[in-house]
């Protein structure tokens, strides 16, 4: 297990690194730098900058500096938890971040959470009662769910939210510490919209997960001795079966964060996604590089976690 | 060899004959495979429609997608306007929206197709090379799409048009990048098994060179792979060109995308005019819906070894 281990954390650091080499020399692209966009911001000073003014701030944000000493002075920063000041909100970008950050994990493992509930036993019965009716619907539903755009999901939920039940997303945000209650009420139907594309992929991968167990020898032994359906389909079946879902879903996790981004900005919910997105709009690439590159990690140590979490559950990953 | 020689020697009268049993052959491919998968069917039916839309889009469209009509703001479907009826309503500055659905039917299938040809193929041409060049240069390659792996799709996408500004080009530039590591990902692995096979052997044992097994043996036998790669990957551009626009930074606020025509504007009438915010979104999935189940089935035809799988 530990050479296992092992080798999966070497494999983890290079990649790390190369991602923060990508997500570097994409804003190094950008046409103009950070001083410019600091002086020729929306709101002031359009066409009153100075070429003076620019080299000074240059100098003093270290910008005319050679580029590789500049993305080691980025790295060096990052790994003392410093990601630069935002330049449209003025504020570290790490302190914004810890406030964001829960909120989207919070969204995002609600949506899992719903989709798991919903997917699981859908998935079984799937398999169980193959080529019947009911297999049939799920797996339209199953089909449905992965071609609509999450943004129409979302559109749809608040139509359906405020035409229905006269309700509308709340303006101001309570955190769960605050207030647990209303911002389980605030999450749910965000959550919802989310989990619907997930609910259908987890539907799907876990049916084929299944139909691929029951066909198993030990099945059939599991039968012939007398156990019960349920015992065989619960105990048997789905104890092996769900260890495939649970890989295939934690990979999925990048996908669900760009559905994030959709959920939060059409139901204003405060986390990273949104931040991003306003980020976006006001040409803030300290920040949005600090999102890319948070995401990048996230989906990187989710990746290692299932990996290390693959090797103890299944002793044959170890030894391949 | 043998059946190039007898083409190459074909006269004109039996290369019209040979045309038509093909003719024959691909016809008879399409009912056959339209009895046996009745769902990959109805996805085909939706593809070629939506081509024939994109295609025809100016006869089409009733209106000019552009043409603001003052006195017709947020008309509800089927309302009579000054020239045609608004089949699907108006928008908040009066234009029509069934135009603008069929000249957008264009754009999704420009950056669609677009995305694909060249995404697929770069992601087809880097995995075929990284994995016969092999050894360390594979090893450092394969490193560098793992990092791009752990970018999620959409972001990295997002990322890309902040940095390019919004255009048509630019947005199958985010999203080729987006869906560049994955391609490359699944080329490799089916270049690997392919590898292994005995018949590439046989072509090394008869002294093929590498370069001739690469694009006589191994590259024709991805072709299926390709094809249903691509068709997966269309849905995947389309509903991603539309995520972008609906954020406001894919397509260009003139061009009648799909998803711009669902941005701010629409979600702030949503209540009184759903049509604006319904018939996109609802484009956007029977297209996406059409291509999945057009690809499974081609997966179930070319790929047996996958046949009842998910």
């Amino acid at each position: 297990m530990w050479q296992y281990a092992s080798r999966r954390l070497l494999l983890f650091i290079p990649t790390l690194f190369l991602a923060t080499i990508m997500v570097f020399a994409l804003f190094w692209i950008v046409p103009g730098d950070a001083a410019m966009m600091l002086l020729t911001g929306d709101e002031d000073g359009t066409g009153k900058v100075t070429t003076a003014d620019i080299d000074k701030l240059r100098e003093k944000m270290g910008l005319n500096r050679p580029i590789h000493i500049q993305y080691g002075a980025w790295v060096w920063d990052l790994m003392k938890g410093d990601m630069g000041t935002s330049l449209w909100y003025k504020n570290p970008i790490i302190d914004d971040l810890k406030e964001r950050f829960p909120v989207t994990i919070e969204l995002a493992l609600l949506a899992i959470l719903m989709a798991f509930v919903a997917a699981v036993p859908l998935g079984i019965i799937s398999a169980v009662k193959q080529d019947s009716k009911i297999d049939y619907a799920s797996r339209v539903f199953a089909l449905i769910g992965i071609a609509m755009p999450s943004f129409w999901i979302g559109l749809l939920t608040i139509y359906a939210l405020a035409y229905g039940l006269n309700w509308l997303p709340p303006l101001e945000y309570a955190t769960i510490t605050e207030n647990p209650l209303l911002n389980l009420e605030q999450l749910f139907f965000p959550a919802l919209a989310l989990a619907f594309h997930d609910m259908a992929f987890t539907a799907r991968v876990t049916r084929s997960a299944m139909l691929e167990v029951l066909r198993e020898d030990y099945m059939r032994t599991a039968r012939s001795k007398g156990l019960r359906e349920r015992t065989v389909i619960l105990r048997h079946a789905l104890k092996n079966a769900l260890l495939p879902v649970i890989t295939i879903s934690g990979y999925q996790f990048g996908r669900l964060l760009g559905g994030v981004i959709i959920i939060e900005s059409i139901f204003v919910i405060p986390g990273i996604g949104l931040y991003l997105v306003d980020a976006i709009i006001h040409r803030d690439f300290i920040v949005l590089q600090g999102v890319v590159l948070l995401a990048a990690a996230v989906v990187l140590v989710l990746n290692l976690v299932i990996d290390m979490l693959y090797g103890i559950l299944d002793p044959r990953i170890r030894y391949s | 060899m043998i059946d190039q020689d007898t083409l190459g020697a074909s006269t004109p009268s039996n290369r019209g004959a040979l045309l038509l049993t093909q003719t024959v052959r691909s016809t008879r491919w399409v009912v056959t495979f339209s009895r046996r998968k009745p769902l990959g069917a109805i996805g085909g039916i939706i593809t070629v429609i939506l081509f024939v839309v994109a295609i025809l889009s100016p006869v089409i469209a009733p209106y000019d997608e552009r043409d603001t009509h003052g006195d017709y703001v947020h008309a509800p479907p089927g309302s009579p306007g000054p020239e045609a009826r608004f089949l699907l309503g108006t928008d908040a500055l009066g234009r029509d929206v069934f135009s603008r659905l069929v000249v957008g039917a264009r754009i999704s299938l420009y950056v669609g197709v677009g995305s694909v040809l060249v995404g697929i193929t770069a992601g087809f041409v880097l995995g075929i090379a990284s994995t016969y060049a092999g050894g360390k240069i594979d090893m450092t390659f394969q490193r560098f799409v793992d990092a791009l792996m752990a970018l999620p799709g959409l972001i990295i996408a997002l990322a890309i048009m902040a940095v390019l500004g919004p255009s048509l080009n630019n947005v199958i530039i985010a999203i080729v990048i987006g869906m560049l590591a994955p391609v490359i990902r699944t080329i490799r692995s089916q270049v690997l098994s392919l590898k292994e096979l005995d018949y590439i052997l046989a072509a090394r044992a008869i002294g093929a060179s590498s370069k001739r097994i690469v694009f006589w043996h191994i590259a024709p036998n991805c072709f299926a792979t390709y094809l249903i790669m691509a068709t997966y990957y269309l849905g995947f551009a389309i509903i991603i060109e539309a995520s972008l626009s609906f954020l406001g930074v894919g397509s260009p606020p003139d061009v009648p995308s799909w998803g711009g025509m669902l941005t701010r504007a629409s979600q702030e009438h949503l209540k009184t005019a759903p049509w604006v915010g319904i018939f996109p979104g609802l484009a956007i999935f029977v297209v996406v819906l059409g291509f999945n189940l057009l690809g499974d089935a081609l997966r179930d035809v070319f790929d047996p070894k996958l046949r009842g799988r998910e």
